[in-house]
């Protein structure tokens, strides 16, 4: 594989894509991310080398999975595998569905991928000259649009010569049909089925071997399995039913292992920053984020999000570890967290609040004379409270009655004043994994707190301990901007992330009355131009940048009120209309529609 | 990697239930027997003799159970067990063997009864409508093979999904292995069976992972296995690795069960396993 490397502005643009929650359309990233997989890859092989070498005049390969498990991207893996071997003379032809507006745009792309891909097997000037001339029926220098319908048929009559042409120099025909999901969805499957109309006089009317492979969803497999009888899947049925199929599964964790690497690699490569020397954390804190994700989309944006929250700390962290040696860190590391980053979690989250608690005390529970407080809180919408002590040693301790009295203080007030809540211990530097003596735990179930403390430690290994100090320390010095990124690093080393999110979808507000309440503060900003709003809000949305909001001005959508009332169906419905090849899907319009809502809503709070 | 012996063979004789030495059953009887019976008259359709009556011969039968299948298990798995081993012997393997090739059937043996035969397998998914092996009857088609070169002493891993669906069912039920849950063999059975219902290949990768409907499967899996819906869909929740559901697009249907064997090994050893 060659090892030239991406140009900075590339891999930025790579990021974007990613992020964005695109397939990235250009074959040359793809060998970069491609990786695991390695029973779609010996299939993939071992069917271009008997197909290449054998002469089979129609197989069948269905790359299967569901939805955002990568086989758009092992579609791609395959067409970069033809290409990057000339000698199978196999022309790789990719469409799909999504992009299809009509039957005649499918004749024509597939007119246009076969032309120009044959242009690099012919040599002799006869050919080449009837190759132009053939182009010059079709129509090549005018657009796709010129072909008028009644002249629909004409083009299969041209697909022929052309494919003969191609037969007479031993080249052979890989069809790669993508989204078929579409299947499913009823308008969108007549346009499939006049397609396949095509594809059946295409499959009639030429001889050239042809390699049909369908990416599709067992739904999508579902709906041509009951099309047996009719058109091009009952002309195709006995290889469609004899045809190699993989199907793609969840990512493991060695798969998973194997996309960071590649990414980190190419990180390095790219920014000149080696993580597993600079700062081992990330990986530990990439492993921790990972955990429940399972399709690659899913890892990749992740893993790319977490780089890019490290992107922009990373020279904080340079400079704080040269500082580190001559600072006293145990006081600082806990003032920091809980006076400095803590507060940022609205941020984060921005239905939830932390309040400090540091001087407000309860009753305490163990010993009747005294009195206990805790470092602070975080409060949900629905009032559900999540209280948070900060511990840090240096040497290897365990926690003592005191600090357990701390939460059990807290929560036993907390249910007196009929208030909800559980807690944490955030324990920092070298405490136990399980910091509680068997007494202690019996302790906690005798009063029924057992479930409802819980402890977060730091990842074992001197290295990721003074990461993570280095981490919470670099707050010192940053940015108010950047505050944000560390605090979310923090959560992700200290598997936080995750237990918040859990909590925060169990305690959202109940639709009745905070809905009406948002509705109101939305009001005078609806007007506001889509543009204009964007400009203004300080969040940036992932996507949504000039040339699609361009787009969506275009076709009509220019208010936010408008974006945000439209169902994103119909959105993706008129910018289809209007031609455009790359096309945001519904999925991720209705995305950022939740977003420009979230952001309406803490927008209008800040007012 | 697992892996199966032949020599512990000897071990299934000490588990297997007894079944009655002889009786005769019509043909209309077995068509309605409960599915672990009409297994075991499957599995012993190698042997069984046309009885004469009057130099007439009648639409029932004898049988005499061979060493193996006079010990075939009662257990819900045990129709599985039976009809796997039946597609092992002569007869019925033959006949496997014209669907497969689409030859004519092979007739001698059984004389008019063979339609009844054909019925039989049609009512366990073995061949469909058109007498064409669906995906279960080419798993018990690549049964045979799998136990033949076992016997030769090769070691192997099965190849193609369906060798693989072979090695897997004949896994456990030849040795009644422990490494491969009773219940994961189960699920897979009921998933194959499922995607035989409608003779649908495509359902089946080269791997041999099955997504199929869960309902579907859920049916079979409740019709074959006697199971419930709750035994179900715990046993799906116990291989978080192997079996997983991928939801359909339309609200409110089950989506498709998605189920992947893991790659056996088969140990050969030269042995007669009769």
């Amino acid at each position: 594989m060659s090892s030239s490397i991406l140009s900075k502005e590339e891999f930025e643009e790579l990021w974007d894509i990613l992020a964005s929650g695109d397939s990235p359309m250009n074959l040359r990233y793809i060998k970069y991310l491609f990786s695991g997989r390695s029973d779609a890859v010996q299939i993939i092989s071992n069917v271009l080398d008997t197909f290449s070498q054998k002469n089979i005049p129609l197989e069948v390969l269905i790359i299967q999975g569901e939805r955002g498990v990568g086989k758009t991207f092992t579609a791609f893996y395959l067409m970069s595998y033809i290409k990057e071997r000339a000698f199978y003379q196999i022309l790789p032809v990719y469409i799909s569905f999504d992009r299809i507006s009509s039957s005649l745009d499918f004749v024509s792309k597939l007119f246009y991928d076969i032309a120009f891909g044959l242009i690099q097997y012919i040599e002799e000037e006869s050919y080449r000259e009837q190759l132009r001339s053939i182009m010059e029926r079709f129509g090549v220098d005018i657009t796709y649009a010129k072909i008028n319908p009644h002249e629909a048929d004409a083009p299969i009559g041209l697909l022929s010569e052309l494919c003969k042409i191609a037969d007479d120099h031993g080249v052979k025909l890989c069809i790669i049909l993508d989204e078929l999901d579409l299947l499913a969805d009823a308008t969108s499957a007549q346009k499939i089925y006049a397609c396949f109309e095509r594809l059946l006089g295409f499959q009639n009317n030429t001889r050239i071997p042809k390699l049909y492979v369908f990416c599709a969803t067992s739904r999508a497999l579902e709906e041509i399995e009951n099309l047996r009888g009719s058109g091009f899947i009952s002309r195709i049925w006995s290889a469609l039913k004899n045809a190699k199929r993989i199907y793609l599964s969840q990512l493991n964790d060695t798969e998973k292992k194997e996309i960071t690497e590649k990414i980190l690699e190419i990180y390095k490569k790219c920014y000149g920053i080696d993580v597993n020397i600079a700062f081992p954390l990330l990986i530990k804190i990439i492993e921790k984020s990972l955990k429940e994700r399972y399709l690659p989309r899913e890892v990749i944006t992740e893993t790319i999000e977490v780089i890019k929250e490290y992107n922009s700390i990373k020279d904080l962290l340079e400079r704080i570890r040269m500082q580190t040696s001559s600072i006293s860190v145990g006081r600082d590391i806990d003032s920091i967290l809980k006076n400095k980053l803590l507060p940022q979690i609205s941020r984060l989250f921005p239905d939830i609040k932390f309040q400090r608690l540091a001087n407000i005390m309860f009753p305490s529970v163990l010993f009747p004379d005294k009195t206990r407080n805790i470092d602070g809180e975080f409060v949900f919408p629905d009032d559900f409270r999540l209280g948070i002590e900060i511990k840090y040693s240096e040497t290897k301790a365990a926690l003592d009655n005191i600090a357990i009295d701390q939460l059990m203080s807290y929560l036993s007030a907390r249910q007196k004043e009929n208030i909800k809540a559980e807690a944490i211990f955030i324990l920092l530097g070298k405490y136990d994994r399980n910091p509680f003596t068997t007494d202690q735990l019996d302790l906690l179930r005798n009063y029924g707190f057992y479930e409802k403390i819980h402890v977060f430690v730091s990842p074992i290994g001197g290295i990721f301990d003074q990461n993570l100090r280095q981490l919470i320390l670099s707050a010192r010095i940053a940015e108010p901007t950047q505050l944000s990124d560390i605090l979310l690093l923090v959560l992700r080393a200290l598997d936080i992330l995750p237990f918040l999110r859990k909590l925060r979808e169990e305690h959202k507000v109940g639709r009745g009355e905070g809905e009406e309440e948002r509705v109101q503060l939305i009001q005078p900003i609806r007007n506001i131009k889509l543009r204009d709003f964007l400009k203004k809000a300080k969040g940036k949305i992932k996507g949504l940048g000039q040339k699609t909001i361009e787009k969506l001005e275009k076709a009509g959508v220019e208010y936010v009120e408008e974006f945000i009332n439209t169902d994103a169906n119909q959105i993706f419905q008129k910018l289809k209309e209007m031609g455009y090849r790359s096309i945001p899907k519904p999925y991720k319009i209705r995305e950022w529609q939740k977003a420009i809502q979230e952001l309406i809503y803490t927008q209008a709070r800040l007012l | 990697m697992e892996s199966f012996d032949l020599r512990k063979m000897d071990i299934i004789m000490k588990l297997i239930a007894r079944i009655p030495r002889s009786s005769i059953f019509t043909a209309y009887e077995i068509e309605n027997f409960p599915s672990q019976i009409k297994s075991r008259v499957l599995g012993i359709l190698h042997c069984f003799r046309l009885l004469k009556r009057k130099e007439r011969f009648r639409r029932s039968y004898k049988y005499e159970p061979t060493p193996i299948f006079s010990k075939i298990p009662t257990s819900t798995m045990g129709w599985l067990y039976t009809i796997s081993h039946a597609a092992t012997m002569d007869y019925l393997h033959s006949l496997l063997d014209s669907c497969e090739k689409k030859k004519p059937l092979p007739k001698p043996v059984l004389g008019y009864l063979y339609y009844d035969i054909l019925k039989f397998l049609r009512s366990f998914f073995v061949i469909d409508k058109n007498r064409e092996l669906t995906p279960f009857g080419r798993v018990l088609y690549e049964a045979r093979g799998i136990i033949k070169r076992a016997m030769k002493g090769d070691s192997f891993a099965g190849k193609t999904a369906f060798e693989i669906g072979a090695a897997l069912l004949l896994k456990h039920l030849l040795i009644f292995d422990d490494e491969l849950s009773e219940d994961f063999v189960k699920i897979y059975a009921s998933a194959l069976i499922a995607c035989s219902v409608n003779s649908s290949f495509l359902s089946i990768d080269s791997l041999g992972t099955i997504s199929v409907r869960v309902e579907q499967v859920l049916e079979v899996f409740e019709k074959f296995f006697k199971g419930s819906g709750d035994e179900f869909f715990r046993t799906i929740r116990k291989f978080p690795e192997r079996i997983f559901i991928e939801a359909d697009k339309t609200p409110g249907r089950m989506g498709f069960l998605v189920i992947s064997p893991p790659k056996v090994m088969v140990r050969g050893c030269a042995v007669n396993v009769k």
